[in-house]
C-alpha cells in the first residue's frame, strides 16, 4: 500500500515536471497553447498526488505529517493546489513557469528521501500536531510563493525602461507584483505566528516548556524576526518594490533552512522532522 | 523606527549563532572543536550559552522598550484617528488626498450633510462632522479597529515577555523519581529539596509498543493523595501531562528499579528477594543472601537485561520493556567463594521459573521507575494570553483595513461646494468604491430637485 502510495507520487513528480518545462517553454515562446498543457499536466500530476496521500493516510493511520518525507509531499501538494488557485484568481499563467519549477526541486527532495513506513513516537502523538503542521505548511507555501513574485520584480525593476524587452511584455506590472508580494506574505506573516505559537503549546504540553531554544525553533524565530522587519520598514518607512523584495528573498532562506538546514545540519529536539 | 529594525535583525543575526555554535557543551568539546583561543572567544563573550547570556538579555530587553517608547509615541495619533479625529480641514488639506472627487450642487449643505451622514453610517462608517456658519467638514471611519491591531502585536509582546519574566521569578522546574508503589511528596530542583504539598503514588508504569516492539506509550498511571484523601487519579504520557494545584507532571524517563525473585522451599514455604538495581551503587550489592526453612541461600546478580529477546538479542532496547536477570545461586554458604560450588541459573524472565536442590525459583515480578519532570509556572497563563492578543494583533493589522474618508462642503453663492477625498496611506479598490458612491449620492441631490 505504501509502495503504491510512494510510486503514485513518483509518478506526479515526473508529471510535474514535465509541467514546468511545458510552462517555460509558454513564457519563453510566449504561447498560451503550452500553458495549457502545463496546467493539464499539472492537475494529472495533482490528482496523482492527491491519490498517493490519501492512500498513505489511510494505510499508516496517520495524516503524513511526520517526518521530511511525510511534510514534502504534503507541503509541495499545498504548494500546487496554492498556485492552481493563484492563477485562476489573478488569471496570469507566467508565474507558472517559476513556481512549478521550484515545487518540482521541493518534490525532487522528497523523491531521494526514504518513503517507508514512519514509526510515530510517543512525543508526536498529540492533536497539537495538525494545526503545527498545517500552518507550516500554509506559512511556507506563501512565503515561496512571495519569493517567487520578489525575483521576479527584481527581473521586471532591470528590464523595466525597455518598453519591448523580453521580461516587460510578459511580466505583469511592478506595481501589482509588489502589492500581492505584501498581500501573500502578510498572509504567511500570520500563519508564521500560529505556527510559533502552536509550536510552543505543544512543547510545554509534551516537555513541559513551551520555549527551549532548540534550533528548529529559534529558526522559525528568526524568520518572524525578518518578515517583521519587512512589514515595519514597508509601514512606518515606506519601503517598497527592490528593497523590500530583497528582504523576502533573505526571509525565504530563512525558511528553506529551517526546513532542511537544521534538520540535516544542526541536531536538536525536531531533529525526527 | 529604524532602532526596531536593528534590533530585530540583531536578535536574529544573534539567535543564529545559538544554533551554530553548540550551546552548554563542555569546555573540552568547545576547545576540539574551535582551539584553545576559540574557546576563550566563545567563553568571554557568553557564545556557549547566547540565550542566556548579559547581551542577549540586554538585547531583548532594549527591543522591549523600543516596543514600549513607540507604542507611547504613536499611541495619541491612533487614539485621536479613532475617537477624537480632527474634524475641521480646509478643502485643500483633501486635495491632498488621492481619488478626490469635487462636486458643486445646487442643494444646501445640511442636505449634503445629512445626506452624506446616513449614506456613510449606512455602509458601515462612524461620522463625525463639525457645522461652521458656512462650511461642513466630516471624517468618516471604518475598521477602527485594524488601527489598534499593531498596538495590540506590540502590546502582546510585552505581554509575553511579563509572563516569561513572571515565570523565571515564580516557577521553578525540577525532576522527580517514583517507583511503581511508592510515592512521594516532594521533588528535586538541582540538589535543592522542594515540598509539593500533596502526595504523588505511582501504582504502575508502562510502556506500550507497537507490532515491532517500538515504544508507542510511556504511561505512569498515578494518583494524587492531598490531606490524607485520593483527590485525583490519572495516567501520564509523553504530551499528556498531569496538572495539579499549579505544578505539571510531565512524563520524563523511566528505569528499572528492582527485580523481586521468589523462592520456594522444598517444604513448601516461600520468601521474596528484592534485588535492588537502581540502588545499587557498590559491588558487594549485587550478593544477596536469603534464609529459609533454616537453611541459607546466597544469590548473586551476574547480569541484567532491560528488554531480554531471545537467546543472543539480549539488550533490544535500553526502555525495561522485558526484564531478565541470569543469577548464580549456592546453598553452600560457607563455600561461597568458591566458584566451582555456584550453580548458574541461566536467564529468567519475568513470570519463568527454575529449579535449584528442589527450591522452586521465580522471577515474580519487576519494579519500575519513573521520571517526571516537575514544573510550576504562574507565567504561563499570562504568556498563553499573550499568544492570544498576538494573533487577535496581527490579523486586525492585516485584514482589518481602515478606511477613512473627509468631506469638505461650503456655501458659495446659492451652490454649495463639496470636496472629498480617501487617505492616501490605506487606499483600496473599496475605499475607493465608498467614495465614487458617495458622490454619486451627493450628485444625485440636484436631480431629485431638478424632479
Amino acid at each position: 500500500m505504501i509502495s503504491t502510495a510512494a510510486l503514485l507520487f513518483k509518478c506526479s513528480f515526473w508529471l510535474y515536471v514535465v509541467s514546468a518545462i511545458a510552462y517555460i517553454i509558454c513564457l519563453i515562446r510566449n504561447r498560451s497553447g503550452y500553458c495549457a498543457l502545463g496546467k493539464a499536466l499539472l492537475i494529472l500530476g495533482l490528482c496523482f498526488h492527491t491519490a498517493s496521500l490519501g492512500i498513505r493516510y489511510i494505510s499508516t493511520g496517520h495524516p503524513p505529517f511526520l517526518n521530511l518525507y511525510e511534510y514534502l509531499i504534503s507541503f509541495t501538494w499545498a504548494a500546487v493546489l496554492v498556485y492552481l488557485v493563484i492563477e485562476s484568481v489573478y488569471k496570469t499563467r507566467m508565474y507558472g513557469a517559476f513556481v512549478i519549477p521550484l515545487i518540482s526541486a521541493f518534490a525532487m527532495v522528497a523523491y531521494f528521501l526514504p518513503s517507508g513506513e514512519v514509526y510515530v513516537m510517543p512525543a508526536l502523538k498529540s492533536a497539537w500536531r495538525i494545526p503545527h503542521i498545517a500552518t507550516a505548511i500554509l506559512a511556507y507555501s506563501a512565503f515561496m510563493v512571495a519569493f517567487v513574485l520578489a525575483i521576479l520584480y527584481l527581473v521586471g525593476e532591470r528590464t523595466e525602461s525597455k518598453a519591448d524587452s523580453f521580461w516587460h511584455r510578459r511580466l505583469p506590472p511592478l506595481k501589482s507584483l509588489d502589492q500581492n508580494m505584501y498581500r501573500v506574505m502578510a498572509f504567511g506573516f500570520l500563519m508564521q505566528t500560529l505556527l510559533i505559537i502552536t509550536g510552543a503549546m505543544w512543547a510545554q504540553y509534551a516537555w513541559g516548556r513551551y520555549w527551549g531554544w532548540d534550533p528548529k525553533e529559534t529558526w522559525a524565530l528568526v524568520t518572524w524576526f525578518i518578515y517583521a522587519a519587512y512589514l515595519h520598514t514597508r509601514v512606518t518607512m515606506g519601503w517598497r518594490g527592490r528593497r523590500s523584495a530583497i528582504l523576502a528573498i533573505i526571509g525565504f532562506v530563512s525558511v528553506v533552512f529551517t526546513l532542511f538546514g537544521v534538520s540535516l545540519l544542526l541536531s536538536g529536539l525536531h531533529s525526527y522532522a | 523606527m529604524k532602532t526596531a529594525i536593528v534590533l530585530l535583525l540583531a536578535a536574529a543575526g544573534s539567535s543564529v549563532i545559538g544554533t551554530l555554535i553548540k550551546q552548554n557543551a563542555s569546555p573540552q568539546e568547545y576547545v576540539a572543536s574551535y582551539g584553545r583561543v576559540g574557546y576563550a572567544v566563545i567563553r568571554s563573550l557568553g557564545l556557549d550559552d547566547v540565550y542566556h547570556s548579559g547581551w542577549y538579555l540586554l538585547l531583548l530587553f532594549l527591543l522591549a522598550i523600543n516596543l514600549v517608547v513607540c507604542s507611547i509615541r504613536r499611541f495619541s495619533s491612533a487614539w485621536n484617528r479613532t475617537f477624537a479625529p480632527k474634524v475641521v480641514v480646509e478643502p485643500h488639506e483633501i486635495s491632498g488626498a488621492q481619488e478626490l472627487e469635487k462636486i458643486i450642487t445646487r442643494a444646501s449643505i445640511d442636505e449634503v450633510g445629512s445626506t452624506t451622514c446616513s449614506f456613510l453610517r449606512r455602509v458601515g462608517y462612524w461620522v463625525k462632522t463639525e457645522r461652521t456658519k458656512d462650511s461642513l467638514s466630516l471624517y468618516a471611519i471604518k475598521g477602527r479597529l485594524g488601527i489598534w491591531g499593531p498596538y495590540l502585536t506590540h502590546l502582546s509582546i510585552l505581554v509575553v515577555f511579563v509572563g516569561v519574566v513572571v515565570g523565571g521569578f515564580f516557577g521553578s522546574r525540577g525532576l522527580v523519581k517514583i517507583a511503581e508503589g511508592e510515592s512521594i511528596d516532594s521533588y528535586w530542583v538541582g540538589s535543592e529539596r522542594v515540598k509539593l504539598g500533596f502526595t504523588i503514588a505511582l501504582r504502575k508504569f508502562s510502556i506500550l509498543t507497537d507490532a515491532k516492539r517500538r515504544p508507542t506509550a510511556y504511561q505512569s498511571h498515578v494518583e494524587v493523595y492531598d490531606g490524607g484523601r485520593l483527590k485525583t487519579r490519572k495516567i501520564i504520557d509523553v504530551n499528556y501531562p498531569l496538572v495539579y494545584k499549579g505544578f505539571a507532571f510531565y512524563q520524563s524517563d523511566c528505569g528499572l528499579e528492582d527485580l523481586i525473585l521468589r523462592i520456594k522451599s522444598p517444604a513448601g514455604k516461600t520468601s521474596d528477594v528484592r534485588l535492588e538495581l537502581f540502588a545499587l551503587r557498590n559491588p558487594e550489592d549485587l550478593l544477596k543472601s536469603v534464609e529459609i526453612d533454616g537453611k541459607k541461600l546466597l544469590i548473586y546478580i551476574h547480569n541484567v537485561a532491560l528488554d531480554y529477546v531471545g537467546g543472543k538479542n539480549i539488550n533490544a532496547s535500553e526502555m525495561p520493556l522485558n526484564p531478565a536477570c541470569d543469577i548464580l545461586i549456592t546453598d553452600k554458604f560457607h563455600d561461597g567463594k568458591k566458584l566451582s560450588t555456584w550453580t548458574r541459573l541461566g536467564w529468567l524472565k519475568v513470570g519463568d521459573m527454575t529449579e535449584y536442590n528442589g527450591y522452586r525459583i521465580e522471577l515474580a515480578k519487576a519494579i519500575d521507575y519513573t521520571i517526571l519532570e516537575v514544573s510550576k509556572n504562574p507565567g504561563l497563563p499570562i504568556v498563553y494570553a499573550g499568544f492570544g492578543l498576538i494573533v487577535l494583533g496581527v490579523f486586525l493589522s492585516f485584514y482589518v483595513r481602515v478606511r477613512i474618508i473627509r468631506l469638505h462642503a461650503s456655501q458659495q453663492d446659492d451652490k454649495t461646494n463639496v470636496v472629498m477625498g480617501c487617505n492616501p496611506r490605506n487606499l483600496d479598490e473599496a475605499v475607493e468604491r465608498d467614495v465614487r458612491e458617495l458622490c454619486d449620492v451627493v450628485g444625485s441631490l440636484d436631480n431629485r430637485e431638478e424632479r
